[in-house]
């Protein structure tokens, strides 16, 4: 037996969390099916509602856990869905510490975002179908996080997928928008293939359940991970980065990244919602999740690291020279995930959580403030079309100027905190015997410093300067009173949520004690994995560091957009062309990719669809149906006789049969 | 299981006199009520009667198996988990079956009372089909059912396409009938019993005489194969589910095809059950796999070219009676020669009745205005006309297809999973032919969902909607209990597992009664574990 008791604990029976899950599905229901008879006002009512009233129960029931003996979980099964031979799998779900963070964020964050919602789709048609989606998708993401197995983790995983789908191509009718909602469903394809194939792997390797907790530290994916890092190492491997190759997906990780910034088709508070704050996220999630399996594999963990930090630089290089305010999120969104996946490879579990958390709050915030403007000017996305607007939406300035602050890193604002966690762990933390990945310091801290410089390029040309787009619109630009509020609580969130985990140095790392159950023994202990530095002195020359960086980013963007005033890019060089044009990678995907794809697919249904199938088996059988039917006319014109005869006939045959050929 | 010792004959055979009651209250009520009235009500009341039956059903199945103290009864009805669980079944189609008609005979201009009377006695015969213990029981009640279904079958008098299917159906089901009395007239002069159990016993003595056996066996089959229209014994089956009204092929389609695999599964696996006779001397289950087969090619390849609704559902149910067939090989033989059944069998005739149902219901629905002709006009552009039909449609089209998520899929994995384990892989090209046609009826079945998805409406001939919300009623809770069993199937697979798992019981029940009143329940016992309690009859 393998020794995983150290990630055993107790669970604790919880008769609120399947209402927590249902209510949103409940409101999905209601407004979906009966939506269009509804007054916009039950509409919001049932829509808003479900999701405040899921909050506040979760907010009861993460109190309820904070009561209980430390590691201990809340959870509920509801029913066996299915037993294999000696798998069962069961529909449960559980409430740990770790899910508990993500459902605050999911359940806090999105309950803001519904009611923002009210007022941004306020006068759109499709306003029923949309809560009904967003409901859904709270529904899908509840899944995913609550989920006590893999396979309901799956569920939510691919229901999140659907609803992201759905909601990008929201307004389906123009073109464009349906096949941007097209590009992330096929291209998350990609990573969920790869995502169940680790599953079927997990499934021939388990010890009868996929639980991520196993029983008395028996059983469950646990023990399975264990087993396989001791006995096959190669595979374990293989299976983390199957993992891995899902959560580049759901991500936005290199290779599989361009749907995201596609993905802001859709309508801005699912831009928030989704695309920023929680469902991009999965991916970090179900690698904390599956932390006893990737902390395993040194070679899983060094490709995720790398690849995160690659990610994050690309992705902030391009953010440099966009000129639409949600693309600019966008890649702003996929670079910070990329710090994320960073704190993953090198081993900051608890870095990761905490960076999603409060890039949940400032992204959030961002999205929506950009919401409040394109509302303001009329669904104008160009920031060379902006300038000035302070005037005009003051709380939507200062909410976005204090997020900007935070993502950039600015010291006590949130993002400060967990960018500084991020960067720590980078270049310290290592495995017995190998040393910290430098490489990955030093791309993460050119990308913290691209980061800074495009979040500022992008508040100074909106919100700043002078106005430059058209009279009309200026005259008529506003704020929603009831779109501010989600705004003030996620900017203020984004300014004091940092302080959950302070400096180590401090030893007031709340959100690390909190989380201590989950990932305490990857760091001390005898199953220890990581060793990361406790010197106070390295951690203070680090944080300096990055700050002199934040600032550097933020006094370079003043000066070319303030100072000299720029609004387009400052030169014309080939770099900035190849910047402007996402390194061309859309189109190396067209060229490697979706031509050759669509060439066989073309052939396929020219050739073995048009004639094999529909040719040969279809017209084919319907014409050998046509023919044996004019010979067998007779018997099938209606004439009961002739069936009669056929039964004589079968009878006979069976008879033969029975007595000659048995 | 104390109070199984006391339940009374009445109690145990009530579901079968409530059925029979509320086929007599609508029967007087359609006499006293004027001609021209709306008689759909008592579609709702045979319906409230059939959930009635149900609930006695639910209440006999915890006591289950029970024993009838009459000696009679006792030999002539078998109230066992297999019955209980199959009426079920009957009884949830019967019970949707009818809040189709409601509203649709109506738009047939086909309203009589005597309809539900009609229905009511149909399920009769069904459920006592199911839990019949002897031949001259199962006769009686197959007569019952089927005399039943030709008259609804030719309800729409005015039609000559519903009167014409209605004659064809007659005629070739009194020869099927005749070829049954035939068999169990055979049976009787080789074994000299007409209990199941009885013919069993008889037939492992050496004194059986096994040619005269062999030939009854072979009638019972070729009776079998017509009744759940197996091919060659199929053709009537377009036209009768073509002409008839479409809430009585909907009952056609469930109700009489459970009864008749119930019934026949039945016969076959305790009077013939025997594994020296299953594949040796009475080769029944040889001559099943080849039939299987067929069916399945010969409904799947003509379903290809239908262009009717009605007609392309038919031969769809000439194709899985083909699977159905399949849960028959399964069935495993313990050491002393009993037999049972998994949960496959029950479970997709379950699944199979809601997808059915569902189906049926919507070709009702489109079928307003008299529409007799359900073809592809009839319901090209339905998901924009009325979403709600065209996604029951669609469920009901992917779970016949077996696509997961539908209790269809669950149905088929169970069956074919059985296969493969009860023969030990000996069948494994049987499944492979399987797997073969259900692909082929991909093309079909996702065809009707790409017409009534992605066609438009033909302008010159509107989609004619009977209105109706007991028929979208009927037809949405089937879609609905279609997912419901997809997604949670664990609780209906048990109940069907404990069904077929209770045919192995009734031979050693049926060994354990010195006297009747001697009566005992082994609710709990498992298969094995009954063994006879007191001495032999």
């Amino acid at each position: 037996m393998n020794e995983v008791e150290h990630l055993a604990h107790a669970a604790h029976e919880s008769s609120l969390l399947p209402w927590i899950i249902l209510l949103p599905l409940l409101g999905a229901i209601l407004n979906g099916l009966f939506g269009k008879r509804y007054s916009q006002k039950t509409v919001s009512l049932i829509g808003v509602g479900s999701v405040v009233t899921a909050f506040v129960l979760s907010t009861l029931e993460v109190i309820r856990l904070a009561g209980l003996p430390e590691g201990d979980y809340l959870s509920v099964d509801l029913w066996r869905w299915f037993s294999a031979g000696e798998l069962n799998v069961e529909l449960s779900f559980m409430i740990d510490r770790l899910s508990a963070i993500m459902l605050m964020v999911v359940t806090g964050v999105g309950s803001l975002i519904h009611v923002f919602s009210t007022g941004y789709m306020k006068t759109d048609e499709g306003y029923a179908r949309y809560f009904a989606y967003l409901n859904l998708f709270m529904f899908s993401m509840l899944l995913l996080i609550l989920g006590k197995n893999l396979l309901v983790l799956f569920v939510g995983w691919e229901g999140v997928g659907l609803c992201s789908y759905l909601l990008i191509g929201f307004w389906f009718s123009d073109m464009e928008k349906a096949e941007a909602g097209q590009k992330a469903f096929i291209t998350n394809r990609v990573g969920d293939l790869a995502f169940l194939i680790g599953t079927f792997i997990l499934l021939f390797y388990s010890y009868g359940s996929l639980d991520f907790v196993g029983v008395g530290g028996a059983g469950g994916l646990p023990q399975t991970a264990a087993y396989l890092g001791d006995k096959a190492p190669g595979m374990l491997t293989l299976v983390c980065i199957l993992f891995f190759i899902g959560a580049t997906g759901k991500s936005a990780q290199i290779p599989l990244y361009v749907w995201l910034p596609d993905a802001m088709a859709g309508p801005t508070p699912v831009s928030a919602l989704i695309h920023a704050a929680t469902m991009v996220t999965a991916g970090v999630y179900m690698m904390a999740r599956l932390n006893f399996m990737f902390a395993l594999s040194d070679v899983a963990m060094t490709v995720v690291a790398v690849v995160g930090a690659l990610t994050a630089l690309f992705a902030a290089t391009i953010g440099l020279v966009q000129n639409d305010i949600k693309k600019v999120l966008a890649y702003s969104t996929v670079s910070q995930i990329g710090f994320m996946v960073v704190s993953v490879g090198v081993g900051g579990f608890v870095g990761a959580i905490f960076h999603l958390m409060t890039h949940a709050f400032f992204k959030a915030c961002l999205f929506l403030g950009s919401g409040s403007v394109i509302h303001a000017l009329h669904h104008e996305q160009d920031i060379r079309k902006m300038g000035g607007l302070k005037a005009k939406l003051p709380v939507t300035r200062w909410t976005f100027l204090i997020s900007c602050l935070a993502i950039a890193g600015i010291p006590f604002f949130a993002g400060f905190f967990s960018k500084d966690e991020i960067l720590f762990f980078a270049a310290t933390a290592h495995r017995e015997g190998s040393n910290p990945m430098l490489f990955v310091y030093i791309v993460s801290v050119v990308a913290a410093l691209c980061t800074a410089f495009y979040m500022f390029r992008l508040y100074f040309l909106t919100f700043e300067g002078k106005y430059r787009g058209d009279k009309h619109t200026w005259d008529h630009a506003h704020e929603e009173p009831v779109m501010n509020w989600p705004l003030i609580v996620l900017a203020g969130l984004a300014t004091v949520g940092g302080f959950v985990g302070l400096p180590h140095f401090l030893h007031a790392h709340a959100l690390e004690g909190w989380l201590e159950p989950i990932f305490g023994w990857l760091y001390e202990g005898e199953h220890a994995i990581f060793h990361v530095s406790h010197s106070a002195g390295l951690e203070i020359a680090l944080m300096l560091g990055s700050v002199l960086i934040a600032l550097l980013g933020i006094a370079f963007a003043w000066r070319l957009y303030m100072r000299e005033k720029l609004p387009e890019a400052p030169v014309d060089a080939w770099w900035h062309k190849l910047l402007m044009n996402k390194y061309y990678v859309d189109e190396f995907y067209d060229a490697v990719l979706v031509r050759p794809l669509r060439a066989t697919a073309s052939f396929c249904h020219r050739v073995v669809d048009v004639r094999i199938i529909d040719g040969l088996f279809v017209r084919g059988s319907a014409r050998l149906v046509g023919a044996v039917g004019d010979g067998l006319r007779f018997f099938q014109n209606g004439d009961v006789q002739a069936y009669v005869t056929a039964i004589v006939v079968g009878i006979a045959a069976i008879l033969v049969v029975v007595e000659y050929l048995l | 299981m104390q109070a199984a010792t006391t339940t009374s004959d009445l109690a145990i055979i009530s579901p079968l006199f409530i059925v029979c009651a509320m086929g007599l209250v609508a029967l007087l009520v359609a006499v006293f009520t004027p001609k021209d009235s709306f008689k759909g009500w008592l579609g709702y009341v045979v319906a409230f009667g059939f959930a009635l039956a149900l609930v006695a059903v639910v209440w006999l199945w915890k006591q289950a198996p029970l024993t009838l103290s009459n000696e009679s009864l006792f030999f002539a009805l078998s109230v066992d988990h297999f019955g209980l669980g199959l009426t079920a079944v009957i009884l949830i189609g019967g019970l949707l079956a009818a809040l189709t008609a409601v509203d649709y005979l109506p738009s047939q201009r086909s309203d009589h009372g005597e309809y539900y009377a009609l229905v009511a006695f149909a399920v009769l015969g069904m459920m006592a089909m199911v839990m019949s213990a002897d031949m001259l029981t199962f006769f009686v009640a197959l007569e019952l059912m089927s005399i039943s279904v030709y008259v609804l079958a030719g309800f729409k008098r005015q039609s000559a396409f519903s009167t014409e299917a209605a004659m064809k159906y007659f005629v070739t089901g009194s020869f099927a009938s005749a070829l049954l009395l035939l068999g169990i007239a055979f049976t009787y002069g080789a074994t000299g019993s007409i209990r199941f159990t009885e013919i069993a016993e008889a037939l492992a003595s050496p004194q059986a005489s096994l040619p005269i056996a062999q030939f009854g066996v072979v009638m019972l089959l070729a009776a079998f194969f017509f009744k759940v229209a197996a091919a060659p014994f199929h053709m009537w089956t377009p036209d009768v589910y073509e002409g008839a009204p479409t809430s009585v092929t909907a009952l056609m389609a469930t109700g009489v095809k459970v009864a008749a695999f119930g019934g026949f599964a039945r016969m076959f696996l305790t009077a013939f059950g025997d594994a020296r006779f299953r594949t040796g001397d009475l080769p029944w289950e040889t001559i099943i796999a080849i039939v299987a087969v067929a069916s399945m090619f010969a409904g799947n390849l003509m379903a290809l070219a239908q262009k009717n609704l009605k007609r392309m559902l038919a031969y769809s149910a000439i194709a899985h009676t083909g699977y159905i067939m399949l849960a028959m090989l399964a069935a495993p033989t313990s050491g002393d020669g009993t037999v049972w059944l998994g949960p496959g069998l029950i479970f997709y005739l379950l699944g199979y009745t809601l997808a059915s149902i569902a189906a049926f219901g919507v070709a009702s629905v489109v079928s307003g205005n008299d529409v007799e002709d359900v073809n592809e006009v009839a319901y090209a552009g339905l998901a924009k006309r009325s979403p709600a039909h065209a996604l029951i449609l669609a469920v009901a089209m992917l779970s016949l297809l077996g696509i997961p998520l539908t209790a269809g899929f669950i149905g088929k994995l169970t069956i074919f999973a059985e296969v493969l384990d009860g023969s030990h892989n000996e069948y494994l090209w049987i499944v492979v032919v399987a797997v073969i046609n259900s692909i082929i009826s991909a093309f079909y079945y996702l065809r009707v969902i790409l017409v009534a998805y992605m066609r438009d409406e033909a302008a010159e001939r509107p989609i004619q909607l009977v209105s109706s919300r007991s028929l979208t009623l009927a037809a949405g809770l089937a879609a609905f209990l279609t997912l419901v069993v997809g997604l949670v199937p664990s609780r209906a697979l048990m109940a069907s597992g404990k069904a077929g798992g209770s045919l192995a019981d009734s031979k050693a029940r049926a060994a354990s009664t010195a006297t009747v009143n001697d009566v005992h329940t082994e609710a709990d016992a498992p298969a094995t574990a009954s063994a006879p309690k007191a001495t032999k009859l």
